[in-house]
């Protein structure tokens, strides 16, 4: 008994030893910036928060980044304050945000970024037609298309790999850019369950690019390294490529906030969101493969950070 | 009962007694199949293991990768700064660091409670129906998946006494939960609970181990239950318990599932250290070895060089896991091994 | 005295602490059930319909009624569809499917032509008619899947509520629709639930209704407007829907789709837990078929043929692979096994079919070398004399069953199966199966090793001293005691295996499909809870269903759990006797 006793004291000595040597002094416990959301955006947070932590060591910072479904609810209880989403929150989504707390989220728009179709870059194909890109990926049916793609051949009739199966993979259902590649892609209607889901982006460029007869949507900041990018055919029979103007899948992202700019003055929301508006930060963001947002009168981070002062 | 099997070894043995060549080369193949079997395990999980060192030291020692690192540069980078795999993976350093907290506030809630219903089992109860309720118990408990510890985590004591918590002591704060949001406490107790058939079955293990002499020489000397039980039964079978929470160590640097609904997040620097009182930052997430792997693994982009990384990262888990449980194992011999009961006073 | 008094007090204190230990183990047990059936309970609950208080002036409502929201079985209504679409219907005259842009109207002839009552339900998604007998019927649009065609119409479910049908509103989210009738009745129909239907006597003959929001409803009496609260859950009360094949909206058949996110706040969450409860079941059986011979063979070997000494040190190596967590496990599978899993399918079946044949024939051929039974102690190294020869077999075999692959015709495995119309997927059963049973050998091997350890060695050595061959001593004598309990170890297996989450999420595909072949993926239960629980937002009917679900695999664990200790309770107290 006496041997448990001492080994418990032991161990909270040995804590409070670890806790003395590498607890941070300046810390303060009630300035914690906790970050929720999309997978697509978790790298650049990860490297802005890494940056910014450096920076001030006094605001721990915590990165929860499993989809972007994750942040609306998670804005809504409180166990975050800023939510990252790869797409717009939906009016349900706000709805309850404000039947819960009485106020209006605050929308920032953060880059801007394209979904993508991935392949091996041994596959011979350079291009999908959106109708193809329903039959492939839609349950049967979809966006009233008539019958579903299983094979290179049936989506190319030159295509050297034959009655090979197209292996489709894709995002699982609590990720932004899956509602979102529904919404745009297959009409708002169901993807197919036959599709392969893995949880995040960096697993999905990882299966494609080991697996030749593979088929994915992806983030396009997730498509680097040994992958081939395929452009779209949109309605009007045009081959456009992800990086053009128009291409039909481009989308933006944003950040949450659940408190107004004006009550975040002051606050490590405030600190962060200014130092990302920064000249760092920005670099940070083009570095990281994402595109600043065209001006139309929607709250930009450069908007939110002068807000903030 | 003995009738019965005495039955079936005259049942058997009047057919062997027909034994022939037949049946001997039968039984020659069919040992060295079952034979086979044992060593086919072996080499597997031998395999396994060589297959991850390999990886993970061409990584280390070769050219693949990152730029032109030695290997004790990437070895520091791995475990410290953090390498740069198209996206940012952070150092396993803070994850150690997470798993560490994490298994220290889980072994002051299972130690306790583990110990003293091993107690209760071995040196108070006799055989009944309840006994056999508790034995059920726990084994029901070690057969519960690990997930449903998880949702039952999130749904009870985050969720459940989180909630309720907050709305006693941190009200001033609401809606913003202070501790009705998964974390490190909620963390280890999901631990501790998914751990409590571990330390109990090991505990029970030792204290069936120790000679009856024990107790019968502390009552003999006018010792009362309790310091029979507490200052001679328990101190001899101190080092089951130690097997019992080594195992539940290795067990929590291992298993993620219930995590993924409990507290571990991908990214936080802050350690769940501190200079005040307990030592140990309660509400707040943490990182996690195995967590990270799963993050690293399925979020991040891992080019064919950086495959290495992956392995080494596996690999260090696996080393981890492998000494704690050659520890646990050490412990379980002393006492298994011991033929004088140790002198416990 | 006093201190004696005082030790006794401590004892006694002690002694209660230690009992209320074991009272807590049970008690975190029965807390978990409990607290997790209350958790999933309200997913059961039916749907409720209650009076509020509010009510409009006048003048508003008549505003209201005449924007239309009591629709007109003779003024004529439309329905905007998909694309360019909407259909249009008269009462007594065929239904129309009318393209804006063209002006083409095409007869739906599936559709109730008598009626006196139409409505939308959801947005652009199906139409309820009503006639005057109180036949209800809800139809869903169907896109056509020609460019240009006009879209169809299925019939889902028909009610019966047998009330002249006044007005009808669709609900604007789920296939519910709220009727009003004569003689003053307010009658929610859900189609999702055919049996549950909800009745409100209401003061006055209503002319109108319609659905404020998703919870609340208006009707219209007189000049009088009544507000209705009306709470549901995804499934409407309708326990079935989650097993049983469902008519969703948009699809022609019904079919078991899991989709429990929508793409948009109206569309329909899909809750079909059948191939999930499919895969979880598909893994298991998959991983005992390939980890439970392997560790029921070791256990064989390690509980009877070996000494004590030696079982104690062979156990540990065994116990090994319990040092690969499964998220390693799941990882190594990930980046070293599915890249190359054609080669690892044909190596593998090579293994199968070949390595008992070579082993037998090698331990024949080793005979006179080493392998000889004298004593049953001296089999003691035999695992390790067969180092070489296991690892000869195995490279062998698997190198035979790569050759083979590659000589078929097509030149590979995968090209062969295509011939035959198999295609395997990337994420396949047989992956996740292959990795699973490496997963739960060890814990099948240690209780099948202990059942078997735990026969008295008595029993067999009578039968060896009468003659028996080791291997007959151990069929005939020790195999029937320790049946149960290597039985109860396979369950054990099932259930570890049914629970196991980190490999199935990394390598199941997470494809929620129930196909029988072993070349698709599927998506568990397990990892279901691990991708979406988090995400469900608090006391929404997805966290209740996931609960549901995680309910299904306590009780599946809990049965197999339970029923393993009592067998082997059971055969303790048989070999006792022995």
């Amino acid at each position: 008994m006496f041997l448990l006793v001492r080994f418990l004291l032991a161990c909270i000595v040995a804590t409070f030893c670890v806790g003395q040597a590498i607890a941070n002094p300046e810390r303060d416990p009630n300035n914690t910036l906790i970050i929720v959301g999309s997978d697509t955006l978790s790298g650049l947070m990860t490297a802005w928060t890494q940056e910014f932590y450096s920076q001030n060591p006094a605001i721990s910072v915590e990165i929860q980044a499993v989809g972007s479904a994750a942040a609306p609810p998670a804005l809504q209880q409180g166990t975050a304050n800023m939510g990252t989403m790869s797409r717009a929150m939906n009016s349900d989504e706000v709805s309850a945000f404000i039947a819960e707390t009485g106020r209006q989220p605050t929308e920032i728009v953060l880059a801007e970024d394209a979904v993508v179709f991935i392949t091996h870059p041994s596959n011979p194909i350079e291009h999908l037609t959106e109708n193809a890109i329903a039959r492939i990926f839609g349950m049967p049916g979809t966006c009233g298309t008539n019958g579903r793609i299983t094979s290179w051949q049936e989506l190319s009739a030159a295509h050297p790999w034959g009655k090979t199966r197209i292996q489709v993979i894709g995002r699982t259902a609590t990720s932004g850019t899956y509602q979102y590649f529904r919404k745009s892609a297959l009409c708002g209607g169901d993807p197919g369950v036959f599709i392969n889901e893995i949880p995040g982006g960096g697993g999905v460029s990882n299966t494609v690019a080991r697996l030749p007869s593979s088929l994915a949507y992806s983030a396009s900041t997730h498509a680097n390294g040994d992958i081939k990018v395929l452009s779209v055919m949109d309605g009007a029979g045009e081959i456009v490529s992800p990086e053009a103007y128009d291409y039909p899948f481009k989308r933006r992202l944003y950040l949450y906030l659940a408190t107004s700019l004006e009550d975040a003055r002051g606050t490590a929301e405030c600190a962060f969101l200014e130092f990302i508006a920064s000249e760092a930060g920005v670099d940070i963001l083009l570095r990281s493969g994402f595109d600043l947002p065209d001006e139309d009168g929607s709250l930009t981070l450069v908007g939110a950070a002068n807000a903030c002062r | 009962m003995v009738a019965d099997s005495e039955k079936i070894v005259l049942s058997g043995t009047q057919r062997q007694l027909t034994g022939s060549r037949r049946e001997r080369l039968r039984s020659l193949a069919m040992i060295g199949l079952s034979a086979s079997m044992v060593t086919s395990i072996i080499l597997v999980a031998s395999g396994l293991f060589l297959l991850l060192l390999t990886s993970s030291l061409s990584w280390l020692l070769g050219h693949v990768g990152t730029e032109n690192a030695t290997w004790s540069e990437k070895l520091y980078q791995l475990i410290f700064t953090g390498t740069e795999l198209g996206y940012g993976v952070s150092a396993i350093f803070p994850a150690v660091l997470g798993t560490l907290a994490l298994v220290i506030l889980m072994t002051a809630f299972v130690a306790p409670l583990g110990v003293a219903t091993a107690l209760y089992l071995t040196e108070y109860a006799r055989p009944t129906w309840y006994t056999k309720l508790i034995r059920i118990s726990i084994t029901n408990l070690a057969g519960v998946p690990a997930i449903i510890y998880g949702v039952f985590g999130l749904g009870f004591f985050v969720y459940g006494i989180g909630g309720q918590v907050d709305q006693l002591f941190f009200g001033d704060q609401l809606p913003n939960p202070t501790f009705g949001t998964p974390g490190l406490l909620w963390a280890a107790l999901t631990m501790a609970l998914l751990n409590l058939p571990v330390v109990i079955v090991a505990v029970t293990e030792g204290l069936d181990a120790l000679p009856g002499d024990l107790r019968e020489a502390s009552v003999a000397l006018g010792a009362t239950h309790g310091e029979t039980v507490f200052k001679a039964v328990l101190p001899a079978a101190m080092p089951s318990v130690f097997t019992g929470l080594i195992l539940a160590t290795a067990r929590a640097a291992g298993e993620v599932a219930p995590l993924l609904l409990v507290g571990a997040v991908k990214f936080a620097p802050a350690l769940p250290f501190s200079d005040r009182l307990p030592f140990i930052e309660l509400e707040q997430k943490f990182m996690h070895v195995g967590f990270q792997l799963f993050d690293a693994v399925l979020f991040n982009r891992i080019g064919p060089g950086d495959v290495g990384w992956i392995a080494s990262v596996a690999l260090i888990l696996v080393l981890l896991i492998s000494i704690l449980n050659l520890f646990a194992i050490a412990f379980r011999a002393v006492i298994l091994g011991r033929q004088e009961p140790a002198n416990p006073f | 005295m006093l201190a004696a008094k005082n030790r006794n007090l401590r004892s006694i204190l002690a002694g209660l602490i230690v009992r209320l230990a074991g009272l807590a183990v049970i008690c975190a047990l029965i807390g978990m059930f409990v607290q997790m059936v209350s958790v999933a309970y309200p997913i059961l609950a039916p749907s409720t319909l209650a009076p509020l208080t509010s009510s409009l002036d006048d003048f508003r409502s008549g505003q209201l009624l005449e924007e239309g929201y009591a629709l007109d079985a003779t003024r004529g209504v439309s329905f905007s569809v998909a694309g360019d679409w909407s259909l249009e219907g008269k009462s007594g005259e065929p239904w129309f499917w009318v393209n804006s842009l063209t002006g083409f109207r095409i007869e739906n002839t599936d559709l109730p032509t008598r009626w006196t009552a139409a409505s939308a339900v959801g947005i652009n998604r199906g139409v309820a008619i009503a006639n005057a007998d109180g036949l209800i019927s809800h139809h869903h649009f169907l896109a056509s899947t020609l460019p240009g065609d006009a879209p169809s119409s299925a019939r889902a479910e028909q009610i019966d509520i047998s009330l002249s049908v006044v007005s009808m509103a669709g609900h604007p989210r789920l296939a519910v629709a709220a009727v009003v009738s004569s003689p003053s009745t307010l009658t929610i129909v859900d189609f999702r639930n055919p049996q549950a239907q909800l009745t409100y006597p209401l003061a006055d003959d209503a002319s109108g209704l319609y659905w404020e929001s998703p919870t609340k409803l208006r009707v219209f009496a007189g000049s009088i407007a009544e507000d209705f609260q009306f709470t549901t859950t995804d499934i409407g009360g309708a326990w079935s829907r989650l097993i049983n094949p469902v008519h969703y909206e948009g699809y022609s058949a019904p079919n078991y789709l899991w989709l429990p996110l929508p793409a948009s706040e109206e569309a329909e969450p899909k809750y079909s837990i059948a191939p999930l409860l499919f895969g979880t079941l598909k893994a298991a059986s998959l991983a005992l078929l390939i980890g439970a011979p392997v560790s029921l063979g070791a256990a064989i070997y390690v509980g009877f043929f070996m000494s004590q000494a030696q079982r104690g040190r062979i156990r540990p190596a065994i116990d090994m692979l319990t040092a690969f967590p499964t998220v390693v496990l799941g990882a190594i599978g990930l980046f070293w096994i599915a890249p190359v899993f054609e080669t690892v399918l044909a190596a593998l079946l090579g293994v199968v079919i070949l390595f008992p044949v070579l082993i037998t024939l090698g331990v024949f051929a080793m005979r006179g070398v080493g392998l000889r039974i004298v004593r049953l102690d001296a089999l003691d190294d035999w695992p390790l004399k067969l180092i070489p020869l296991v690892s000869v077999v195995l490279a062998t075999s698997a190198w035979a069953g790569m050759s083979v692959a590659a000589s078929l015709p097509g030149g590979s495995l995968n090209a062969y199966l295509q011939q035959h119309g198999i295609t395997i997927a990337y994420f396949n059963s047989l992956l996740v199966g292959l990795i699973l049973g490496l997963a739960i050998t060890p814990t099948i091997f240690s209780v099948a090793e202990e059942a078997i350890h735990s026969v008295p060695k008595n029993l067999a050595a009578g039968a060896l001293a009468l003659g028996s061959t080791p291997w007959q001593s151990y069929r005939d004598i020790v195999l029937p005691l320790a049946l149960p309990g290597m039985i109860a170890a396979v369950m054990i297996g099932f259930g570890r295996a049914a629970g196991e989450t980190m490999i199935l999420l990394m390598l199941s595909g997470n494809t929620g499909i129930i196909d029988m072949s072993v070349f698709e993926g599927l998506r568990s239960v397990s990892a279901s809870l691990a991708l979406e629980l988090p995400e469900a937002p608090k006391n929404s009917s997805h966290y209740y269903v996931l609960f549901v679900m995680g309910l299904m695999l306590f009780g599946v664990t809990f049965v197999v759990n339970t029923l393993a200790e009592l067998i082997k309770d059971s055969v303790r107290a048989k070999t006792r006797g022995g």
